[in-house]
């Protein structure tokens, strides 16, 4: 199981978890992001930059400090 | 009676607005991001049958628990409502139902508007619209609002309007629905990746979205200094120096009876001849600064910023520099209100709206207030300092780079709160339509027209008066001394600055007729830019952040401005070349901003 920030681009996978408090945790799920939804990372950005990730046909940008706290398990 | 109130509800960025536009024949603000609609906008339909509808365009939301001040508007509209249009987007059908069924759970009359039909179609998705009429129980219309398919078919729907499957579900039930009814409706086809998706994919790789943003942000430069280069040179220019001149010269000689409406109209003549840059009357050098310099550049810079917003590049910006904004107490998607107010910053405080903390909205305010030039004003800038040289219009741009680093840093230690990671969502790249994009130019040059140009006469003629009254003596009498020593400036500055306080692009003018050397022209085009923000902005400040607030970020403004306007008056003078003084000046303010930095880090352990 990994982290949105040491999953490697281009990689697929499922969101197991979100260790975040629950306003976070509301924000993401609105945009899809919550367990059990499949995603896939676009990129990152060097020195602890914003991930992107792709869930169904969206695109989401997730600074660093959000992006560490989403656990997925790669396929 | 009271006109049934239909509503337009959806997430942000499916396209409410064009549809608000198309059903009500008003335009408001279209463009591709998330959050263009902060406030609330009303208008009237006919309907075929006759009866008149008030419509109202409401800020987009993810759910019916509001997170921002404006998906409180939104909330607030909902509550008014007689019918809901929900507007969907068809492309990203499992997104948007799960705020349908929460607006359906309300119990009130509604129609699905399933807009981007066209988008969809190419992506190879399918929507069966009556088996989702099924579902739902409620019509479903599909649109492409930007090009206005569909809109009638929508206006005839809206007499059947239906209450359609009730009963709150809770989160987890939600998905599970949606879950099941998208499987029943949608059909997705593969197909290959366009050109638009490829370079969607490169402008968020690092290896090349950095190269992009750097040829992006050159281009968008040449394009918009060279467009107003030829409109000024091509069309205002030899308009207003032919007939435009010696029409002021026929009414100089007819108002001769009359020296005070000469005076205020037209001003001093420089040797029997009008001179548009200093004669200082409402027709001279009013009309001469708000059309003969501004606005060339102003429909230049707002057809590019257009093309931008609706193409979808800004989101991929704030991506980029979230982490530089996170450094100033911001989050990447605080760009958004930070560009739009390069172009005027009322814009740009309205549109800090969308960022969700107070902090947030203080710190990026007060940004722009001190640190970003708008649009008119940076035409007046480069128009009196650039004829010097790009080395000082680049020293300039460096000095408020500066202030914004130190001012942002020290704002990120002092405001309490806090600054929440950024989360947003990135659009995919549209081709923009050239009905849309005419309309908001339009829009955009007439709020100047109508709205500015009364402020830029208003400056202009508290210029004469002060004249009149004799009052600039005083007044440079007082502040003269200090204006010589901090920052090097002649006494005469001071009515820049007075005028400051109204206009800025017309304080940037009244520097002209001091005959100032280049390394002065910088200093007090930097100082009127950091100093104090026109009135438009500060009504605008006090409406959105308050009276406290408001004056904390004048604070901040004034020590910026003299510590900023000294240091720069000082490196000029020792440092041989303004290059010099720009990196010095960035250097210096680098410095400030990462001691300040490892300062906090150390109070943390």
């Amino acid at each position: 199981m990994v982290t949105l920030t040491t999953m490697k681009s281009g990689q697929r996978g499922t969101v197991v978890a979100i260790q975040a408090g629950w306003g976070a945790r509301r924000r993401l799920e609105v945009l899809g992001i919550r367990p059990g939804a499949k995603l896939q990372k676009v990129s990152s950005l060097f020195a602890r930059g914003p991930v992107v990730v792709r869930v169904g046909t969206a695109e989401i940008a997730l600074g660093y400090g959000l992006a560490e706290k989403v656990l997925v398990r790669v396929e | 009676m009271r006109r049934p109130v239909v509503v337009l509800m959806g997430l942000p960025n499916v396209g409410k607005s064009a549809i608000f536009g198309g059903l009500t024949g008003t335009w408001v603000t279209a463009s591709n991001y998330p959050g263009t609609t902060v406030e609330y906008y009303r208008g009237y339909l006919r309907l075929p049958d006759g009866e008149t509808v008030e419509i109202h365009d409401a800020p987009g939301i993810y759910d019916l628990e509001p997170a921002s001040p404006a998906e409180e508007v939104a909330l607030r509209l909902l509550e008014e409502a007689d019918v809901i249009v929900n507007v969907v987007d068809a492309t990203q059908l499992e997104r948007n139902l799960p705020l349908t069924l929460q607006l359906l759970a309300t119990g009130k009359p509604m129609v699905l508007v399933l807009n981007f039909w066209d988008e969809a179609k190419h992506k190879g998705i399918h929507v069966d619209v009556w088996s989702l009429e099924r579902e739902l129980g409620v019509p479903v219309v599909p649109t492409v609002a930007v090009s206005g398919w569909g809109i009638k078919s929508l206006a005839s729907a809206l007499h059947r309007a239906r209450r359609g499957e009730r009963g709150w579900l809770e989160r987890q039930e939600r998905w599970v629905r949606v879950g099941e009814i998208v499987g029943r409706v949608q059909r997705v086809v593969h197909r290959h990746h366009t050109l638009l998706e490829r370079l969607q994919d490169a402008s968020l790789r690092p290896i090349t979205a950095v190269p992009m943003a750097a040829l992006m942000l050159y281009l968008a430069y040449r394009v918009v200094t060279g467009v107003g280069e030829g409109l000024s040179e091509a069309v205002i220019t030899p308009a207003l120096e032919g007939p435009y001149t010696s029409f002021l010269l026929h009414l100089h000689r007819l108002l001769a009876h009359h020296p005070i409406l000469a005076q205020v109209l037209i001003g001093e003549l420089q040797g029997g001849r009008i001179a548009l840059e200093e004669s200082l009357g409402l027709l001279s050098t009013g009309v001469y600064v708000a059309i003969g310099v501004v606005l060339p550049y102003l429909v230049a810079f707002y057809a590019v910023l257009g093309f931008l917003e609706d193409f979808g590049y800004l989101p991929r910006v704030a991506v980029l520099v979230d982490r530089f904004l996170h450094r100033l107490g911001l989050h990447g998607y605080a760009i958004i209100p930070l560009i739009l107010a390069s172009g005027c910053n009322v814009a740009g405080v309205l549109a800090a709206r969308t960022l969700e903390s107070r902090r947030q909205r203080f710190i990026a305010c007060t940004l722009m207030a001190v640190a970003i030039p708008c649009a008119s004003q940076l035409a007046m800038i480069t128009g009196l300092v650039g004829r010097y040289g790009g080395a000082y219009l680049g020293l300039v741009l460096a000095s408020l780079a500066s202030v914004a680093l130190v001012v942002g840093t020290v704002l990120d230690r002092l405001v309490p709160g806090h600054t929440p990671s950024m989360l947003v969502e990135i659009p995919p790249y549209r081709w923009p339509h050239w009905k849309g994009q005419l309309k908001k130019l339009r829009m955009r040059v007439s709020y100047f027209l109508r709205d500015a140009l009364p402020y830029i006469f208003l400056g202009i003629l508290l210029v004469n008066v002060m004249y009149a009254l004799g009052f600039i003596h005083w007044v440079a009498d007082v502040c003269g001394p200090v204006l010589e020593r901090l920052l090097g400036l002649p006494p005469g500055a001071v009515i820049a600055m007075l005028v400051g306080f109204v206009r800025k692009d017309v304080a940037v003018a009244m520097l002209e007729p001091l005959r100032l050397s280049a390394e002065q022209y910088v200093v007090g085009a930097t100082v009127l830019a950091v100093y104090f923000p026109c009135a438009a902005t500060v009504a605008m400040l006090l409406r959105e952040l308050g009276f406290l607030a408001t004056l904390a970020a004048a604070v901040v403004m004034f020590v910026a401005a003299s510590a900023s306007g000294s240091l720069l008056n000082l490196l000029l003078r020792i440092l041989p070349h303004p290059w010099l003084a720009a990196v010095a000046m960035l250097a210096v303010a680098t410095f400030i901003s990462s001691s300040l930095k490892r300062g906090g880090r150390n109070e943390g352990a």
